[in-house]
């Protein structure tokens, strides 16, 4: 081992990591990694060699319902004195050659002694440009898109973004510009370091202080004629959080500290150099210096560290703290691991909606409309206790289901008609996907189909996919993004900045695709595809070497030139050990019934954006896995639990709770569902251009059928992958669409609709509005509400049926009818 | 079964894209949709009624086997003093006894020309029309084996019932796209509580088919939809509930009864091995020695089936792959590799997906089926592999078979009347009229194999008196060119087929080049033109229309030209009523690097040369050339009807007024004229005279290059 290699900024470099925690009852304790020889013995494995070095403490001590942070809180004393320094905020710096004695103490309690050997105070290691320098530009985004790592660069000097190049910016900061950018004989003088700290006009005002840490370290660099370092030196392997997990209260905090691991099992203490960024900030922020704070939301939080394409995050649990006497027995593996959470934050959940709000709930959400009148009527006196699982079972069975989710996914495979040629193509795709649905395909057999669809369209409608995500870039990004959760999109210029994957994971993904070619088909809109006889290679952008065919974090695979390479990724994608693939559905399709996901975005699964609930999801995947990846069933699992049948009324506890999933959360009907729903409620039909009278807006093959009402209220264009293209937001245009629009008037006094009929019908006004609310909202009116209506009705006598009209209209504007709730 | 399935297929004719090219604009000319119904049970008579446009006067109906007769029906007499007058576009069709079952082809002649051709269905059975069924409520009762004839109607489905007893087993069979129907037929069964049990979409213009085993019995549902909602004549349908499956020879069916193959030439194929190929060997080649006939099916998309062959250097093998134009739903893939004796990976030699496309729009000869001529480079072992491309989401059979042969050069040949546009968008089915004086293309396209690369003269077998041909010759590589044939200006009224030969220059024995049609319309929705094998080329000359303009081309049927040397070749135009608009002439056909200028001829101008420059390295041999004429003529539709109808009234009018009659018959003819009287202002209104832009090809002249 080379010696630069051992030693890494003034640490000590050891050959493995462990958590060591020094406990004892009432204890109070450093946070630390411990490695290799060291890790039975007392004797503290931190090492701070050079005048550089500093090392972030984390201490922590025994609290009530577990440890707490009270790094800031401590007192540091270190004997002898002079050889280190404590910041009160537990940063250690050295001072002289020399060991000392670290000890940490707190109401009277006081930690075990921590040895720390300070050395190499007098003899400056050399610094790398790529482990040193770089991480400093991205601290301060200097190499952010924004800035100079955008793709011109800025002002003439440009990074690689997010330093992901560390050859290409040593060649633009040390060569270019005739070398004025850096003066070893007088570093200060260095333009790099004149518009670091802003002495010279800098476009993106002051970085760092003169004099700082960052400061002394780019003058050193600069100083020591601006080394690169050699191929041997070690690179990052890993980062590392400390602690990892924790419980904390609302409104406390806890000091992080990060370590990095190098390929020659060398680490150092790297917090101050990190990005931490927080995934929910109205639970906890978290400062540049790694102090995060919670705020007064109960919840889970996670952290994310970042460092030179690592990641690693920290999780909090945030109790609300209340302790109910009794929590509901869970019914459903989901149930269990929610109820587990839920337990955990203090937070108890809703009680179980009734039956006419489950009954419209789970009709929306399967079957995408509103239970009839019968339906309804017919539900609530049924007594049997196993009716909502018959329901669902009804539902799943109902050509409406396959509507629904057809309609669903037929937007984020992009089937779209751009033109009349593409019509039949459109269509096609459509009633396949729909069939899928219907017979209820597995879900990895429906994938592969897509993935190696080949050949024409008319035999194999699947064939679509390939002609609307039409270049090869589309293709690894929709598959990574549709079927296993990835956004890869980033790594195809650069190493993406959230993940693990770089630009060769990327190519050796879009190797897969690379084989695949046009050809005549029926017509320049039904082409066919087919794989050409050809090695499967992507060449990597900047290297220009042949790539072969990988799954993300798979095998490198040699495969035939005259098999198809699409048939390895799709085995690849479907195994049962493919990490991504079963969570990236089951996530999907519980945001789909919860209105969250565990993850969000749905499809954007990655370290930096952890699960809510990661056993859950890892519990749901693995049944969905189980199930021989059944999707019915994972809709009967998901709408069977207690948690999906939780009223979304709230409780005096979890008013608060945003992603502990204690009550249903409300969504807006989707766009579609609601046009059939208004229908459905006037007893009118929209008419779509070509398409037969009484065709559903959630049964249109695709999207290019003309409606203000479907736009206005977010349809998706499906031009894209991602299902964030239908927009679920409320906004004023939708209001006023309702409110007063012709199209809405027009339904409310269609001569066929349901006031007309009400005025030539036998019944009585109770039996109207009975039927009214029975249809909108699945229920009785209450006597207030039956009052009130018949009063308005009576008032309208010379007019009924504009009363009758006032009254659908004062319906379908109500928030019980725009909601699935 | 092979063999007698061999014989039984017909000619395949390959769906390409239009591409660009110089087409023909027309004048109306009768186009027949479909008849209603489109078939009839052998041994009967049928009400059958043509559906199309311009179909004016359609008296008659041809069949291609002579065993279908039509006679068009008659009106009843306004008064028992006249005759009936005939029932234009509604006939009686008999079919007689000895018709075996089949698709066969109906051509309807009437005041416009003969139109083009349309399948006409016979089977043992009974078959019924069917309409107004657009709903749940309306739906009809099918009955086991009675053909039903119907049409879809833009943005409905179609409804029917079925009888389903308990262990039997129902199976629909629907007919749309092989019947030239542009509807593209899904059928849905539904059981006794709504649940859909099968479901089946056109695929290919095949036969569509479901059939479901019943569990509960109870009547089914079925519902029929035009797959993108369209309607009209042109989506018409026949379906049927059939008690054994599709009939034999529906399932080899390819459009009408044929004599020969370009898809599966059976002919060439006579005598050669035949090897049944089980799917369980793929992936381990099979040893086969040459000729050899090898029949198999893929298990799924992936597989690939390898055979081995062992040549010696310079062997020319010929090697065609059949499935697509079995109509399986395959896209076959050939690869040809060397086999090293050591073990080491096979070196790759030739790899081909579809096979060359040759032609225009109509005339497509290429297929997704490869057909290659491989010349082994060296003695050794030889693999041949196939692969299927095509994915299936309906797991239907994926057979095919392979033919590996010597090499023998040879070429077969189609041909159709070019279409009435130069807008490939806008190709579709029509129907032929020459008037006096007038032209017709005839476009013929030929498809060389194994190296054939001669010259290749097409002629006409027998022409009607009064029309003449100059013949086509084609040139070595040339696979595509124009015979022209002119009406004199007394030409007698005339229809029928006509036979088209072609033969090479070194082999005098002629092939029968084989008549094509186009069968679906190029359409918005679908984009090109599909177009099929046809029994023959029907061709009506009128003698009640005279061409309004005609560039004769030449004074003699030959011209000799020696390279490097011009020829002047004098053109005259022919002018008649509606034919007085300048003439843009372009060239047609050159030789290889000759030129010649476009001429324009002024209406005052009838007379005027084209000057033929032959470069000097063009090869001797044969030509044909032509000028196409692009002009306005003004046509009037049909000006005979409006006259006989104004003396039809007149006649009706001195009738009434001759005081001879009894009052009854008075008033009929008082209620007929007043029908007269609105034929006549919609006939003022359909026959007044329209311009048009048209592009009409002179005579052609045979030029004869000699070698300098």
């Amino acid at each position: 081992m080379n010696i630069q290699a051992c030693v890494r900024f003034g640490l000590v470099a050891f050959s493995s990591l462990w958590v060591l925690s020094v406990q004892s009852a009432d204890r109070i304790w450093i946070e630390f990694h411990s490695v290799g020889d060291h890790s039975d013995s007392k004797e503290a494995p931190i090492l701070l060699r050079g005048s550089d070095a500093r090392w972030q403490l984390a201490v922590s001590q025994d609290g009530t319902t577990g440890p707490i942070d009270v790094t800031q809180r401590a007192q540091y004393l270190a004997e002898p004195s002079g050889i280190i320094q404590i910041d009160s905020d537990g940063m250690v710096r050295p001072l002289q050659n020399g060991k000392a004695t670290l000890r940490v103490s707190r109401d009277s309690i006081q930690s075990e002694p921590v040895t720390i050997e300070v050395s190499n105070m007098d003899n400056p290691l050399p610094i790398h440009f790529g482990n040193h320098i770089v991480p400093i530009f991205t601290k301060y985004g200097c190499n952010g898109g924004g800035c100079h790592g955008k793709l011109a660069g800025q002002n003439g000097f440009k990074l690689s973004l997010l330093g992901f190049e560390p050859v290409e910016d040593y060649e633009h900061l040390v060569k270019e510009s005739r070398g004025r950018r850096l003066f070893p004989s007088a570093p200060d003088q260095s333009l790099l370091l004149l518009k670091a700290i802003n002495a010279s006009p800098h476009g993106g005002g002051q970085k760092i202080v003169q004099d700082s840490h960052e400061y002394r370290l780019l003058r050193r660099w600069i100083e020591q004629a601006m080394p690169f370092g050699s191929e041997n030196d070690p690179v990052l392997a890993s980062i590392e959080l400390i602690p990892r997990e924790r419980t904390m209260e609302r409104d406390s905090m806890q000091q992080l500290s990060v370590i990095a691991r190098y390929s020659d099992g060398s680490y150092e203490n790297i917090t101050r150099t990190v990005q931490f960024e927080s995934n929910n900030q109205d639970m906890a922020e978290v400062t540049p210096t790694g102090l995060v704070t919670t705020r007064q939301l109960a919840g889970d939080v996670s952290i994310m560290a970042r460092y030179q394409g690592k990641v690693a995050v920290f999780r909090s649990s945030i109790p609300l703290g209340a302790s109910p006497t009794e929590w509901p027995e869970p019914k459903t593996n989901i149930d269990r691991a929610v109820l587990a959470k839920l337990k955990k934050l203090g937070i108890p959940p809703s009680k179980k909606c009734d039956d006419g709000t489950f009954l419209r709930r789970v009709t929306l959400d399967i079957a995408g409309r509103l239970p009839t009148v019968q339906e309804t009527e017919s539900f609530l006196k049924e007594t049997d206790p196993n009716k909502r699982s018959r329901w669902i079972d009804a539902m799943l069975e109902s050509e409406d289901y396959a509507d629904h989710f057809a309609n669903k996914w037929n937007a984020i495979l992009r089937n779209r008609r751009t033109t009349p040629e593409s019509q039949f193509g459109s269509f096609a795709f459509h009633d396949w996907i729909r069939q899928s649905f219907y017979e209820n395909k597995r879900y990895d057999h429906f994938v592969k189909e897509i993935v190696t669809a080949s050949g024409s369209i008319e035999s194999h409608p699947p064939v679509v996919w390939f002609r609307e995500v039409n270049n090869v870039e589309s293709r690894v990004e929709d598959a990574a993004q549709l079927f296993l959760g990835q956004r890869i999109q980033c790594a195809r210029c650069h190493h993406h900045p959230y993940e693990k994957w770089s630009q060769s994971d990327y190519f050796q993904m879009a190797a897969f695709f690379s084989t695949l070619e046009k050809k005549t088909g029926r017509s320049n809109q039904d082409p066919m595809f087919v794989s050409k006889v050809a090695n499967p290679s992507a060449a990597h952008p900047k290297s220009g070497t042949g790539l072969k065919p990988a799954g993300l974090d798979g095998k490198t695979l040699d495969l035939e030139a005259t098999g198809d390479p699409r048939q390895a990724l799709a085995e690849w994608m479907v195994d049962r050990s493919n990490p991504f693939f079963a969570k990236a559905l089951v996530n999907r399709y519980w945001k789909h019934f919860f209105g969250k996901g565990l993850i969000e975005p749905e499809d954007d699964l990655r370290l930096t954006n952890p699960p809510s609930n990661p056993e859950l999801l890892e519990a749901m995947a693995n049944d969905f896995i189980a199930s021989g990846f059944d999707m019915k069933q994972l809709v009967r699992d998901l709408c069977n639990s207690e948690t999906y049948q939780y009223s979304s009324d709230a409780n005096e506890s979890n008013l608060s709770d945003s992603n502990g999933f204690s009550r249903f959360y409300p969504k807006r009907l989707q766009a579609e569902v609601l046009l059939d729903s208004l229908d459905k409620i006037c007893g009118t039909q929209t008419v779509f251009e070509g398409l037969p009278t009484g065709t559903r807006a959630v049964a249109l093959p695709n999207t290019a059928f003309n409606s203000y009402f479907l736009t206005v209220f977010g349809r998706p264009e499906s031009s894209t992958a991602c299902e964030c293209e239908r927009s679920q937001t409320t906004n004023l245009a939708q209001c006023l669409h309702l409110l007063n629009s012709k199209e809405i008037q027009s339904k409310l006094s269609d001569p066929n609709g349901r006031s007309s009929q009400w005025i030539v019908s036998p019944y009585s006004r109770e039996v109207h509005v009975r039927e009214l609310y029975l249809a909108a909202f699945s229920r009785q009116p209450t006597p207030e509400e039956e009052a009130s209506a018949l009063a308005y009705l009576a008032k309208k006598e010379a007019k009924l049926h504009e009363g009758y009209e006032d009254l659908v209209w004062a319906i379908l504007n109500s928030k019980e009818f725009l909601f699935n709730h | 079964m092979l063999q007698k399935a061999a014989f039984l297929l017909l000619i395949f004719v390959a769906l390409q894209p239009v591409r660009d090219r110089s087409l023909y604009a027309q004048t109306p000319v009768v186009t027949l949709a479909t008849t209603f119904p489109a078939g009839g049970k052998i041994g009967s008579v049928n009400k059958v009624e043509t559906l199309g446009s311009h179909l004016d006067e359609v008296d008659r109906l041809y069949f291609s086997h002579p065993g279908i007769r039509a006679k068009v029906e008659t009106l009843p007499a306004v008064i028992s003093e006249w005759s009936g007058l005939p029932h234009y576009g509604h006939f009686e069709v008999e079919i007689s006894k000895d018709v075996p079952t089949g698709i066969y082809e109906v051509w309807a002649q009437g005041r416009l020309g003969v139109s083009n051709p349309r399948p006409f269905l016979v089977t043992a059975n009974d078959h019924i029309r069917a309409s107004d069924h657009a709903a749940q409520e309306r739906s009809i009762e099918l009955t086991p084996n009675v053909w039903v004839h119907s049409q879809f109607a833009a943005k409905q489905r179609n409804y029917y019932r079925v009888r389903g007893e308990a262990g039997a087993t129902i199976r629909i069979v629907c007919l749309a796209g092989c019947l030239d129907s542009r509807a593209i037929p899904q059928i849905m069964l539904r059981d006794p509580s709504g649940k859909i049990v099968a479901k089946s979409r056109e695929v290919g213009r095949n036969i569509v088919e479901i059939h479901h085993s019943v569990q509960t019995p109870g009547e089914y549902g079925l519902v029929l939809q035009e797959f993108l909602f369209r309607g009209g004549p042109e989506y018409s349908y026949s379906l049927v509930q059939s008690s054994e499956g599709v009939p034999e020879e529906l399932q080899q069916w390819d459009g009408v009864r044929v004599p020969a193959s370009l898809g599966f030439d059976a002919v060439r194929h006579s005598g050669i091995p035949l090897l049944t190929h089980t799917g369980s060997q793929s992936g381990q080649p099979t040893a086969v020695n040459i000729p050899v006939l090898i029949a198999s099916r893929w298990d799924s998309s992936a597989d690939r089936h390898a055979f081995d062959v062992d040549l010696k250097a310079g062997d020319k093998v010929e090697c065609v792959v059949y499935s697509d134009s079995l109509r399986a739903e395959t896209d076959p893939r050939l690869v040809i590799e060397k086999v090293h004796a050591d073990g080491k990976t096979p070196e790759r030699l030739l790899v081909q997906d579809d096979s060359p496309s040759v032609g225009g729009p109509v005339s497509q000869l290429g297929s997704r089926d490869p057909r290659v001529q491989f010349v082994s480079p060296n003695e050794g072992r030889f693999r041949f592999s196939v692969t299927n491309l095509q994915s299936d989401s309906n797991a239907r059979e994926k057979k095919y078979w392979m033919s590996l042969q010597q090499a023998q050069p040879t070429f077969s040949a189609v041909a159709h009347f070019p279409n009435a546009t130069n807008t490939p968008a806008l190709t579709k089915a029509s129907g032929v009229s020459l008037a006096r004086g007038g032209v017709v293309p005839i476009r013929v396209t030929v498809r060389r194999e194994n190296g054939m690369n001669e010259g290749i003269e097409v002629f006409v077998s027998q022409l009607p008196s009064g029309v003449e041909t100059n013949g086509l010759q084609l040139a070595p590589g040339q696979s595509e060119g124009d015979l022209i044939l002119v009406a004199s200006e007394n030409a007698p009224s005339w229809t029928g087929p006509i036979e088209l030969l072609a033969r090479t220059t070194t082999n005098p024995t002629p092939i029968p080049v084989h008549a094509e049609a186009i069968a679906i319309d190029a359409s918005p929705e679908r984009g090109e033109p599909i177009s099929r094998l046809s029994s023959s080329l029907w061709l009506s000359v009128s003698n009640l229309d005279v061409a309004p303009v005609a560039i004769r081309l030449g004074k003699k049927e030959r011209i000799d030209v020696t390279q490097g040397d011009k020829v002047e070749i004098p053109v005259k135009a022919v002018r008649n009523e509606g034919g007085k608009s300048k003439c843009q002439l372009r060239p047609q056909n050159l030789p290889p690097k000759a030129t010649a200028a476009e001429i324009g001829l002024e209406p005052a101008i009838v007379e005027a040369n084209a000057s033929l420059q032959i470069h000097a390295e063009t090869p001797p041999g044969d030509y044909t050339f032509w000028l196409l004429n692009e002009t306005k003529v003004k046509v009037s539709k049909n000006p005979q009807r409006n006259r006989f109808l104004e003396a039809r009234k007149n006649e009706t009018s001195a009738l009434i007024a001759s005081n001879s009659l009894r009052s009854e018959d008075v008033k009929k003819l008082q209620d007929y004229l007043v029908v007269l009287g609105k034929e006549i202002e919609q006939a003022k209104t359909e026959e007044a005279e329209k311009e048009y832009t048209v592009q009409w090809p002179s005579n052609s002249v045979s030029i004869r290059v000699l070698k300098k």
